[in-house]
């Protein structure tokens, strides 16, 4: 992705922003200007909670170039507290402690890895409580 | 709308080979199988996903055409790993506008060319970039998410989906096509590298080069045959928008399509081609297109009632998993081993008395779903 | 006077020990730990930086106040380990916690005084009224050459603090600081170097010793006092020893220094060393305690803090202690340390 692409969502990204529909309450992340629920354009930005529970996950040790220093590493999907499913990692937790439902505090890491002249990509990624 | 000729390469590796000869060696198969001569075809769709990515080669409508002789419309379609069933859609679409009387449609990929770093990044695009494929989800991962929840839902673990391996490689070992035709064991899977916990090498379907072709026509011949039915569907490109991720809503929403349009049930279903990318997907497509209830078609293939002898023939070509997933090529190779099991054809691994066969072709991790029935009966 | 109103810090998981690194080279990790006076030492996750440390040092101290966060008008992170070259580390961290646009801002460094320098810069603003609040941070993935004797000390970690002027939210008021500096040099990094280099034995008396003790002496002439006068001491840790032998010669006794002396269980984290020193003195602190703190940075200079505890302490919530994050470890072997140094060449 470019640098703009990626700034575009620094704020989502960095503090887990995203929308919630204020006509359905459908809750969006990162942000979206539309709700594909009930088809309203009236979105306000709301900051999710950094706290939340696995929903699934994957140790990956095939990875693709911008993750190669990471391998293996743990993706997973995180069901946030009173907020949405969102997509990211668990780090610094030994995989076979990992278990659906345990629960998972966010912390601020690198996203992918450096590369020499690049702009570094960071974000939230989570952490067994 | 009939089938009239089929057209398919080998699968594998194609060192030798460009995606350019791949697509032709299909296409002049096909259209000389046909019985029609090339200047009877009037428009060349094309499905493939990854040209523009890793060939650096766009515009592949008009290249394959005019590689043809032909000016005629042409053009790709792209739907990631749905990309030739979105192309057999299409293709009877046009057909069925009656602008057209005979249509090639061609799926093709040249994988092998490139590293498989390279190969898995550009698979991965078919993910969601900026919520998926930003944090380091692979392919394989975003299937393995799939498969960790499965497995926390329903009762099934990695031995139930080997023996979807081992059933899809023993039924590859009787395709000469296949990219991979050997028989395995479920030790093979099971002791093979992890990829993506909890999927191992052998739960991955492999990169491999490949084409396959069809010729669609208005009219019939002795031995065309006919498509009753092919519908596509959409959902969340991302797993996290998805209501649920141990079905594919898009799979059923099409399927339902596909039997209403076709007039037919799920009884009268004889054989099932099914996107197999990774052994998980086989089971959850089994219970998306009804065939199981939901969590009940993990016991499929190792109670051996998806081999090409038993009540529910699943994926006589050897899968994507045996066969091999050249992903652009994959859709329109489905259809071409129903037909060839419509026609009779396949041998050693023909289905008894085969007249209704469905095709299941999946784009990404579920976002795009293409179904399509095939009779006999023309 | 401005003070400190909360404090965080942020050690990362992973410990490599000298035995592991002294394997390596062919050297005895005994004589290596006896003359260091350190056992093990800290290292960043492959995602963890200066940035992401400061960020988990900024959050632990803020998450133990109630605070409009648009009050932060001055945010200043020191680091000999800033992730780039031109493009401020501060922003990241200021837009990753939230705080508005309104604010000043800089990165700072000066080897492993920047910690202290960002302390001065927010402490003058807040005296001169230009600010409400300002985070002070100090944060470092420190490097270590292959081989080189800082191989065994050079560590990550951070510290932040956020200041303030309201007596009634100053948990330790800054009673004054001071400086001393020269240009000598006993430690650099080239502008396109991976990995310091230093001048050995002369890094010891013409540089620590000189600058950690003229600045501390020079203060208490100024001040009228003597190292009986403090409760609590912390000196710049880049081994164990140092500090130990400067509080001596200071006049300080070992039990000013104990509790400061990180340096033992992680080993020198550079900026954020004899910040890290000072939050382990504040996390057992009592209202009407006085510390001395005594940073140093090679190149070389040393600042000097003194802070007065108040009763405020007792109102702070808990945190995370910096004790818990020490013992929350997971070691690596010498392979996976290098490759969550960056010293795995991959292309």
């Amino acid at each position: 992705m470019s640098i703009i692409q990626n700034w575009r969502l620094y704020e989502s990204r960095y503090n887990l922003v995203g929308s919630v529909c204020r006509t359905c309450g459908k809750q969006y992340f990162p942000k979206s200007s539309f709700c594909s629920k009930c088809g309203s354009d009236k979105l306000t930005d709301e900051t999710f909670s950094k706290e939340g529970t696995v929903y699934s996950f994957s140790k990956v040790n095939v990875s693709p170039y911008l993750f190669q220093k990471q391998t293996p590493y743990v993706v997973a999907l995180i069901k946030l507290k009173n907020g949405p499913l969102i997509t990211s990692q668990i780090v610094d937790s030994e995989a076979e402690k990992i278990k659906i439902g345990q629960k998972v505090k966010a912390v601020f890491r690198k996203i992918s890895d450096e590369k020499k002249g690049e702009i570094i990509s960071y974000g939230i990624k989570f952490r067994l409580l | 709308m009939y089938i009239i000729g089929t057209g398919l390469t080998k699968f594998g590796e194609h060192f030798e080979k460009s995606l350019l000869d791949l697509a032709l060696e299909a296409s002049v198969e096909a259209v000389k199988e046909s019985g029609l001569e090339l200047s009877q075809i009037d428009a060349v769709v094309v499905g493939n996903m990854l040209s523009d990515t890793l060939s650096s080669q766009g515009h592949l409508g008009a290249l394959l055409s005019s590689s043809l002789g032909l000016n005629v419309e042409a053009f790709r379609v792209e739907a990631a790993c749905a990309s030739g069933g979105v192309a057999f859609k299409k293709g009877v679409d046009m057909l069925k506008a009656g602008q057209y009387q005979n249509i090639l449609v061609v799926g093709a990929e040249k994988m092998c060319d490139h590293k498989s770093s390279e190969v898995v990044a550009g698979l991965t695009n078919a993910a969601h970039a900026e919520k998926e494929s930003f944090y380091g989800l692979t392919f394989p991962s975003v299937y393995a998410l799939m498969t960790q929840r499965y497995f926390y839902q329903y009762s099934i673990a990695s031995k139930e989906l080997a023996a979807v391996a081992v059933k899809n490689h023993y039924h590859g070992a009787r395709n000469n096509k296949a990219h991979f035709p050997k028989e395995i064991t479920i030790d093979t899977v099971l002791k093979s590298s992890v990829v993506a916990e909890p999927l191992t090498l052998f739960d991955c379907s492999p990169i491999s080069d490949g084409a396959a072709a069809v010729v669609l026509s208005l009219e019939a011949k002795p031995e065309a045959v006919k498509v009753l039915s092919s519908e596509i569907a959409t959902d969340s490109v991302a797993l996290q928008d998805r209501q649920k991720i141990t079905s594919i809503k898009a799979t059923k929403i099409a399927a339902k399509k596909a039997y209403k349009n076709a007039d037919v049930t799920i009884k009268d279903i004889d054989m099932l081609e099914v996107h197999d990318c990774f052994t998980i997907a086989e089971v959850i497509a089994l219970e998306d297109l009804g065939f199981y209830k939901e969590g009940q078609a993990g016991q499929a293939a190792k109670l051996g009632h998806t081999y090409y002898n038993a009540k529910l023939p699943v994926n006589t070509s050897g899968g994507l998993k045996s066969a091999g997933h050249p992903v652009g090529a994959t859709g329109v190779k489905q259809v071409i081993e129903i037909v060839h099991q419509l026609q009779g054809r396949a041998e050693g691994r023909q289905v008894n008395k085969a007249q209704l066969g469905l095709t299941h072709n999946v784009g990404g991790s579920g976002a795009t779903a293409v179904v399509s029935i095939l009779s006999s009966n023309i | 006077m401005p003070g400190i109103v909360t404090y965080g810090a942020y050690i990362p998981r992973y410990r490599v020990t000298v035995e592991e690194i002294a394997k390596v080279w062919g050297k005895d990790p005994q004589d290596i730990s006896h003359g260091l006076f350190v056992t093990e030492k800290s290292v960043p996750g492959v995602d963890e930086d200066t940035i992401t440390i400061a960020y988990e040092a900024s959050r632990q101290a803020l998450a133990r106040i109630d605070i409009d966060l648009q009050k932060i008008d001055a945010l200043y992170i020191g680091s000999e380990s800033h992730p780039y070259a031109v493009k401020p580390s501060s922003v990241t961290v200021a837009t990753a916690l939230g705080i508005d646009n309104h604010y000043f801002t800089a990165d700072l460094e000066f080897a492993c005084k920047a910690g202290t320098a960002a302390m001065q810069i927010v402490s003058s603003l807040l005296a001169c009224r230009k600010a409400r609040y300002g985070l002070a941070i100090g944060a470092d993935t420190a490097q270590g050459k292959p081989g080189d004797a800082l191989e065994y000390t050079a560590a990550a970690g951070g510290a932040a603090f956020v200041m303030g002027s309201k007596r009634e939210e100053v948990i330790a008021e800054v009673e004054d600081y001071a400086s001393f500096a020269s240009d000598t040099p006993d430690f650099w990094r080239g502008k396109y170097n991976k990995y310091p280099s230093h001048s050995e034995r002369f890094t010891g008396m013409p540089a620590y010793f000189k600058h950690v003790v003229g600045a501390t002496e020079h203060y208490f002439k100024k001040a009228k006092c003597l190292a009986k006068d403090f409760d609590k001491a912390v000196f710049h840790m880049p081994n164990g020893k140092f500090p130990r032998v400067a509080a001596k010669v200071l006049g300080f006794k070992e039990s000013q220094i104990k509790d400061s002396l990180v340096v033992d269980l992680i080993g020198n984290t550079y900026s954020a060393s004899s910040l890290l020193g000072l939050v382990r003195v504040l996390d057992k602190a009592k209202p009407g305690e006085r510390i001395l703190v005594t940073s140093y940075g090679s190149g070389s200079g040393s600042d000097v803090f003194v802070f007065k505890v108040t009763d405020n302490i007792k109102n702070l919530r808990k945190g995370q202690k910096l004790n818990s994050m020490i013992k929350d470890k997971k070691y690596l072997s010498y392979g996976e340390y290098c490759k969550h140094t960056g010293k795995i060449v991959q292309n």
